[in-house]
């Protein structure tokens, strides 16, 4: 019964913050749809080119791009100069072909802070014209993997009012009327589960409707968003029982995503990952989530 | 001026021993640059390796983050219940606004000094002749995200809505400006919004200093950053609501 009241009174603060309420249905869809747009570890290679001034360097430079342009995923641009590293550093480039010092033996110089791997299948890929591949989730996989780390933000958002109530002595009174701590908390749980679920199904309906690519099969639509939620709603009310102020969970709320999203592999490939971190991936829900979309 | 001086002195003493405000702006900086460097040592070669990058873009992304700091900073005198004292003795809110925002610029820039000299030092970041200007821009950066989470914490009137979401747009905007992983694109429309996050502009102008020797970019970025911080004090000043100062606590208030 005490759990049923949290539960409804929940409902009703939830509904009386309509902006806010609004804001958390709106902004997930908006991020995701930014991110479809992000070409996270996609098979292409992306390559400035240095080439030597002078009119005499311009038909080199064409004959260059010839050549460039049969070789399939590699995106090309005459780099500048002045900003080489910053454009290496920042992912513009993965590599820079330097033609400016060109001798007999070979025509180009590789400039790159990748690793050695890398760079030599880069110029495999120029002189043979070989499609080098890089392994990365797919678009569906990434867009749940980030959907899981938003959510377990958003969540701790919801469940925060805990703090409040804590703060406020509602908890206090709650516990005088001779009733259980814990179905407060279970009253908070469900609230947590039932508005996050709710978010989260809407923005897989959004996600389907407007990003190109994004595809659910039944199953996975059915399995994946319950325990999606499961996961998030369970993480927040564990950071709002373990933290003083609101301020202190919506911060580790962001931090443990960014990381548990990192160590899941949404930005980076497991398998690019040193063997220590791909061990401890496997505590990262995102990681979870990856691997059933895989296997169901 | 004594005013300011004595309520300045109070605030960053709280400020200090505020464990979680520390922690925050000096360990989790540390251990996102260890950890994410590490995540991504295979990936880099020995001549730059991810460590440097992080230990460039993880403070800007730290700093952005403090505007949530500053915005409970700006309602901690009511969870203190010192608030009405403070209203009630010869203080103007512009001694209030500025004392808050100093006693924060101060203490996230001394914590950005420690972090990026101590990283500097481990890692061997070839920083040492940009570090000058280097944290200097960060500074400014700490004044005016400090300026506007304020503005949002004091001037606000639905503070709940804006301190929930604050995290979100902070977060993407890192995401975009390759905070947790390098986004680069040759795409000009994705380029674009990129450049939409403030961190992009202020990370690219720390690496064309260090590694490209390209001051330009970040005077000019410093510059905007302090006209932003200027302009959102003035309006944090202008728009100090001393209910939301004094009866911020209140259950009910900001519900």
């Amino acid at each position: 019964m005490g759990t049923c009241q949290v539960l409804i009174n929940n409902l009703k603060r939830s509904w009386n913050h309509k902006g806010l309420l609004i804001i958390t249905f709106i902004l997930p869809v908006v991020l995701c749809l930014i991110l479809g747009l992000i070409p996270f570890g996609k098979a292409s290679w992306r390559i400035g080119i240095l080439v030597p001034e002078g009119a005499e360097a311009a038909g080199e430079r064409e004959a260059l791009y010839k050549n460039l342009a049969q070789l399939e995923g590699i995106k090309y641009e005459e780099a500048s100069p002045k900003t080489l590293h910053t454009d290496l550093i920042t992912g513009k480039y993965h590599m820079v072909v330097d033609f400016r010092h060109e001798d007999e033996k070979k025509p180009f110089a590789i400039i790159t802070y990748r690793n050695e791997a890398k760079k030599l299948a880069l110029e495999e890929s120029i002189l043979k014209g070989v499609r080098s591949k890089e392994e990365g989730l797919s678009l569906t996989e990434r867009a749940m993997a980030f959907l899981q780390t938003l959510f377990i933000i958003f969540s701790t958002i919801h469940a925060s009012a805990l703090i409040r109530d804590k703060q406020n002595g509602t908890l206090t009174r709650y516990r005088f009327a001779k009733k259980n701590q814990a179905g407060y908390h279970l009253g908070f749980f469900i609230y947590t589960f039932i508005i996050t679920h709710f978010q989260l199904l809407l923005s897989l309906v959004s996600l389907s409707i407007f990003e190109k690519g994004f595809s659910l099969t039944l199953m996975e639509a059915l399995v994946i968003p319950l325990l999606m939620t499961l996961n998030a709603a369970v993480i927040a009310l564990l950071i709002c029982l373990s933290s003083n102020s609101e301020v202190s969970a919506n911060v580790t709320s962001s931090s443990l995503a960014a990381i548990m999203s990192l160590l899941g592999g949404t930005f980076i490939s497991i398998e690019a990952m040193p063997p220590l971190l791909r061990l401890l991936s496997a505590l990262s829900p995102n990681r979870w989530i990856v691997e059933l979309l895989r296997v169901i | 001026m004594p005013i300011l001086s004595r309520m300045l002195y109070y605030d960053i003493k709280r400020r200090v021993k505020d464990g979680f405000f520390i922690g925050y702006n000096l360990i989790f900086p540390l251990v996102m640059i260890f950890l994410l460097g590490y995540l991504t040592s295979e990936s880099y070669g020995t001549e730059f390796t991810g460590y440097h990058y992080y230990t460039v873009v993880m403070l800007p992304f730290c700093v952005a983050m403090a505007m949530i700091t500053a915005a409970y900073a700006g309602k901690e005198d009511a969870y203190r219940k010192t608030a009405l004292r403070l209203l009630f003795s010869p203080v103007t809110k512009a001694q209030i606004v500025l004392a808050k925002l100093l006693s924060c610029t101060i203490v996230i820039s001394l914590c950005n000094i420690m972090v990026l000299s101590s990283a500097s030092l481990i890692i061997r970041l070839p920083i040492w002749g940009a570090f000058f200007p280097v944290i200097l821009l960060l500074t400014i950066e700490t004044f005016a995200t400090c300026a506007i989470g304020l503005f949002i914490g004091l001037g606000m009137k639905n503070f709940i809505i804006v301190k929930n979401i604050l995290n979100i747009p902070i977060c993407a905007g890192g995401i975009l400006a390759g905070s947790f992983y390098p986004i680069g694109t040759l795409n000009p429309k994705l380029n674009t919004v990129l450049h939409l996050s403030p961190l992009t502009w202020i990370n690219k102008s720390i690496f064309l200093y260090v590694f490209d020797h390209a001051p330009s970019l970040l005077w000019k970025t410093a510059g905007i950053c302090l006209a932003v911080g200027i302009i959102f004090t003035g309006l944090a000043v202008k728009f100090f609501k001393r209910e939301e100062y004094s009866h911020g606590d209140l259950p009910g208030f900001d519900q």
